[in-house]
């Protein structure tokens, strides 16, 4: 019988699917995740959630229920539990910079956003950035810089010389440091990748929006050239010339209404040249309007929510060979990837010119700039946003997004909830057995990779 | 000090650690590299300074027990230049 002082976890997310049942719990996250096909186990589960009496339970059974978050103690108060995980997400050991070494872009994507002059970073402002860096990584064991743009890789040079003095200065703080980049890829050549390489970049996400004829309409360079032969061919040099497991590379494939038709035969093209190697991996998103004028073109193609949600279900759902096995989306079963890195107390986004702000699709008014010498203005401190909102009081899936998704959305006063939240079936049932150890005869738990 | 040890020795350096290595003195890392992020660290510092691979699986944490025996590890055939 389950102890009498027990209940069940309100952030429990149960569903059964092809003869096994699922279980998740949004506040442990994907550890949490258990696949059960054994009938006696899937009804002896439903008991012990439904606090019913059980003659006999199974020891192994209960200890895992309660390991994985499902059972708590009855005086539990889970919500505040949430409130202390959140607070500790933000203000953990790592100061995340999000740095432009230029504001330049070899692209003219149609979607795009930004709409900076295109400089280069200065001397001058690479200085100020290391001054402005230093007291930040007081009480930090990592500083992870995230180059962005504009097109990062047209100031590589740049991206070098602010490496090495970043680097100085965490090894004199005896702080750790790691980078990752944004790129479109273009310039991503097996030379430029070992440049990044030794500037110890070792997350990549490159944007291949689909098939080449789409991709190419979307993300062409400034002459209207496309561009998805030369990104794929980059890619595909990386994958069968550079060693080691030390890097991924996340596809990121930006979708319109036409995807959903085209989704399969351009995962296909994915899995045929990346789908063996490991570090490779592919995320859907909808192209978004994050502002600027030049979305206006795409207005009538944007995908709604509704229409989000069925592409990435019906890609979750596909079950053929032919598939990326490995999808990022199942990040977002997890507080710590799941939110949004413009949340964190400790993350600043510097621009070419040094101006300071907190979110790269929030590029209006600067905070402050590199060279003032003094901590810029607040922004939207999503730390200080205790009360629950209406919408997320009844949320099984509130305990992994704790409203960290989107701090700009909910700055102007929206609530967004991450897409794949109406797709956890589907996303939890694309598990493959791979993700999976038996622990109990027909019971498999989630294991770390 | 043969050159492993040496290179051993600049790894430490370029972390901001202070420990010493000497010509056969054996030390238990993990005092010095304590947490996941200092580990990471130390691995790649190590890969980047001796031009090597080190294996996922040869990975944890119980590596860095002994000075002596991560060497002997760096040594073994499973570690290839890079």
């Amino acid at each position: 019988m389950r102890n009498e002082e027990m209940k069940t976890s309100r952030f429990t997310y149960k569903f059964n699917q092809e003869g096994a049942t699922y279980l998740y719990n949004s506040l442990t996250g994907l550890d949490s995740v258990m696949k059960v096909y054994d009938k006696n186990l899937q009804e002896e589960i439903r008991n012990h959630l439904e606090g019913n009496t059980i003659e006999q339970p199974n020891p192994i059974l209960v200890n895992l229920l309660k390991e994985k978050g499902y059972l708590v103690d009855g005086d539990t108060d889970e919500l505040k539990l949430v409130e202390s995980k959140k607070q500790k997400l933000l203000t953990d050991e790592k100061l995340t910079l999000t740095l432009i070494p230029t504001s330049g872009c070899n692209f003219k994507c149609v979607y795009c956003y930004e709409e900076f002059k295109p400089i280069m970073m200065s001397d001058k402002t690479i200085e100020d950035v290391v001054k402005f860096t230093e007291p930040l990584l007081k009480g930090k064991k990592v500083l992870f810089v995230n180059w962005f743009g504009g097109e990062p890789l047209l100031a590589l040079d740049i991206m070098e010389k602010l490496t090495a003095a970043l680097r100085e200065l965490c090894r004199t703080k005896k702080v750790a440091y790691f980078a990752g980049v944004t790129t479109n890829g273009y310039l991503l050549t097996i030379e430029n990748f070992k440049r990044l390489s030794a500037c110890r970049v070792i997350d990549y996400q490159v944007s291949i929006d689909g098939l080449k004829e789409d991709h190419d309409r979307l993300r062409c360079l400034k002459n209207s050239k496309g561009t998805y032969d030369v990104i794929f061919k980059n890619l595909k040099r990386i994958s069968e010339e550079i060693t080691g497991n030390r890097f991924s590379i996340s596809i990121r494939c930006n979708c319109l209404k036409a995807s959903k038709e085209k989704r399969e035969e351009a995962e296909t093209i994915f899995y045929e040249n990346f789908g063996n190697d490991k570090r490779f991996s592919i995320t859907l998103h909808a192209v978004m309007d994050w502002g600027g004028d030049s979305v206006n073109s795409l207005r009538s193609e944007l995908l709604t929510q509704e229409e989000e949600i069925d592409l990435l279900t019906e890609a979750l759902r596909d079950k053929s060979e032919k598939r990326m096995k490995k999808l990022t989306h199942l990040n977002v079963l997890d507080s710590r990837s799941n939110s949004c890195f413009a949340c964190k107390t400790d993350n600043y986004v510097i621009g070419a010119d040094g101006s300071i702000y907190k979110c790269t699709s929030d590029f209006g008014k600067p905070l402050g700039n590199v060279s003032d010498g003094r901590q810029p203005e607040e922004w939207y401190d999503i730390s200080k946003q205790t009360e629950l909102k209406e919408e997320c009081k009844d949320c099984a899936f509130y305990g992994a997004c704790m409203n960290t998704i989107c701090p700009k959305a909910l700055k102007e006063g929206k609530l967004m909830c991450p897409v794949e939240k109406d797709c956890i079936d589907s996303l939890i049932g694309s598990m493959g057995k791979e993700y999976f150890n038996e622990t109990l005869p027909g019971l498999y738990v989630y294991r770390k990779e | 000090m043969d050159k492993k040890r040496q290179l051993m020795a600049e790894v430490f350096n370029e972390l901001g650690i202070d420990c010493t290595i000497s010509a056969d003195n054996d030390l238990n890392l993990q005092e010095f590299i304590a947490d996941s992020f200092s580990f990471i660290n130390f691995i790649c510092t190590v890969e980047e300074k001796y031009g090597i691979e080190i294996p996922d699986e040869l990975l944890t944490y119980d590596t860095i027990q002994s000075l002596n025996g991560f060497l002997e590890l760096i040594d073994a055939k499973e570690v290839k230049p890079a």
